[in-house]
């Protein structure tokens, strides 16, 4: 269960305003996805072996260019553009 | 109160590569914006990062010139984090697994214990306007960015603003002679983090660390960190307690002020990057780069006190330029006489190509200098003769032996033509003869010289000039 502090954590670090029903909802969203999650854990395996595959390095890919995108195709969904940009509203951090 | 003062450093740096981190897009600096992207660059759901080999060997390059061990798995996580430099609100880097761990720099007589090495995309740039927006531009996210961490707990540690530079200046010749990165500081190429804390002189408990990210040049570190220190010495002076904070650091201001406190410090969130493949470095792949490695500035510093002869003031004058020392060595391979060429280089060349951030191009070919260099050796053409011919050659397609001849500059008088001149000069000016003789300072004998240069108009050594008088004067 997540309690009401980590669930105000994640709200925080997501920059999400919520209202008092979003919250409730959310909150029950998100307590069914980590009890789906947690069935992992019921796993029965061999923790002296490695499960995540690998790549080796002389196949990763060569440092060759590709073309990219055309800048109007990059910003094209952009909400609001400017010289080639994408426009967003001033956040200092 | 006394202090020890103990400085940690994470230093960012570009590498050289043809290609982003984790996709084709080039990296290269100075596109129009938002023209080196693709949709793995601006984060458009479904696209795949796909790691580029070479950043990869860069990294591992970089970690062999600075003595490390490299990792035979390396794992790359997500750093979450929301702000709109990244357009995916995570940054692909290496928190468990990176590619380099332990190795050190020397600076001095200590030799810096450094944490790692690891690889990570950079973010893209924002341009924050008068008018409350932003824009965004997003070549410069993904390019390949290797991250430096020095140990923290491990001693000797960086203890001053003048250590930290020299750390700095070294770790940037090394990048650069390793052929990693080209570490121009202005195009923020090379970017550095610092924390400063400081505890009571010889206590083994350190102090609580102040952070100031992202600072822009040496010169801002060496300020940024004296100005730490100060204050946090002011601070514990007065009884109080330093908070463990980022600060930013204001150049124009000459000060820091309070970024961030710990009650609301980052929350990575870091896990594996399920896009991504656990990396595996074979030992062959590390011997092939170890292989490849270029020589680094320390083991041609040695070379050239040891083998060359040069004082050590020459050999880092010549090192603190990779292109200088490459067309030194290039020189010197043709023309073997080392002295020589470190002379003109330190001298007349550097004159010519420093700058207020660097060093400009050498616009001489070798052949032009080196016939100029072996010419006054031989004496075929008199220094200010050749450093005029220099003058005329610099950024030009002219050749030295052509202006040299042009200008009537070759040395072809003979011997006896040269004694019967010096002899004319010494007999017209019986008052400076005698002048010597009496006061039998050497250099009342210059203004001869100078008259019998005149006389054949330069194309004579001043040294041989001066000899011949001596010998007439017995």
């Amino acid at each position: 269960m997540l309690s009401d502090s980590e669930f105000e954590h994640l709200r925080n670090l997501s920059k999400l305003e919520l209202s008092e029903g979003e919250i409730n909802k959310f909150k029950a969203d998100f307590n069914d996805v980590i009890a789906f999650a947690s069935q992992v854990s019921k796993a029965q395996v061999d923790l002296t072996k490695s499960y995540f595959s690998s790549i080796k390095m002389e196949d990763l890919r060569e440092d060759m260019p590709k073309p990219s995108l055309k800048q109007e195709e990059v910003i094209k969904n952009a909400p609001n553009k400017k010289n080639g940009c994408f426009v967003v509203p001033r956040i200092m951090e | 109160m006394q202090y020890d003062v103990v400085i940690g450093l994470e230093v960012h740096a570009e590498l050289k590569t043809n290609t982003k981190c984790f996709c084709a897009c080039k990296n290269q600096a100075g596109s129009e914006p938002n023209t080196n992207c693709c949709p793995v660059c601006v984060g458009l759901p479904g696209a795949l990062p796909i790691l580029n080999k070479f950043a990869v060997e860069q990294t591992i390059r970089a970690g062999l010139a600075l003595g490390f061990d490299i990792n035979r798995t390396a794992i790359f996580e997500r750093k979450n984090y929301f702000y709109p430099d990244l357009a995916k609100a995570y940054q692909i880097s290496q928190l468990v697994k990176p590619i380099c761990v332990h190795g050190s720099l020397r600076v001095g007589d200590k030799v810096i214990p450094i944490h790692r090495i690891h690889l990570e995309e950079d973010a893209g740039k924002l341009v924050h306007g008068a008018d409350g927006n932003t824009l965004i531009d997003y070549n410069r996210g993904g390019v390949p960015l290797i991250e430096l961490v020095t140990e923290a707990l491990q001693e000797p540690h960086i203890e001053s603003a003048e250590e930290a530079i020299a750390f700095l200046e070294k770790l940037r010749q090394i990048y650069i002679y390793a052929g990693v990165s080209d570490c121009l500081i202005e195009k923020g190429q090379m970017r550095a983090d610092v924390n400063v804390s400081l505890k009571p002189k010889g206590s083994s408990t350190y102090g609580t660390k102040v952070e100031m990210k992202n600072i822009m040049g040496f010169k801002s570190v060496y300020r940024a960190i004296k100005y730490e220190i100060e204050r946090q010495r002011d601070i514990l002076d007065d009884g109080g307690v330093i908070e463990q904070e980022t600060r930013k650091w204001d150049d124009d201001k000459g000060e820091n002020f309070t970024l961030r406190t710990k009650e609301n410090s980052q929350d990575y969130r870091y896990f594996p990057d399920p896009d991504l493949l656990a990396v595996e470095i074979s030992d062959a792949e590390v011997e092939r780069i170890k292989k490849s490695m270029p020589i680094l500035p320390d083991e041609l510093k040695a070379r050239y006190m040891n083998e060359f002869g040069l004082s050590e003031y020459d050999a880092d004058v010549l090192l603190q330029f990779k292109h200088v020392s490459d067309f030194f060595n290039e020189c010197v391979a043709e023309y073997n006489q080392p002295k020589n060429v470190c002379n003109w280089l330190t001298t007349e060349i550097m004159a010519r190509i420093k700058t207020e951030t660097g060093a400009g191009p050498i616009l001489i070919s070798k052949q032009n200098l080196l016939w100029l260099i072996k010419n006054v050796d031989d004496k075929k053409i008199n220094r200010l003769n050749a450093k005029e011919v220099l003058s005329k050659v610099w950024g030009t397609n002219l050749n030295s032996e052509a202006v040299a001849k042009q200008n009537n500059w070759i040395i072809d008088i003979d011997n006896g033509a040269l004694d019967g001149i010096v002899k004319k000069v010494v007999d017209s000016n019986p008052n400076v003869v005698a002048q010597f003789k009496a006061e039998a300072d050497p250099k009342i004998l210059n203004y001869l010289v100078g008259q019998v240069m005149k006389e054949v108009r330069g194309k004579a050594s001043a040294a041989d000039v001066m000899a011949k008088i001596k010998e007439l004067l017995g």
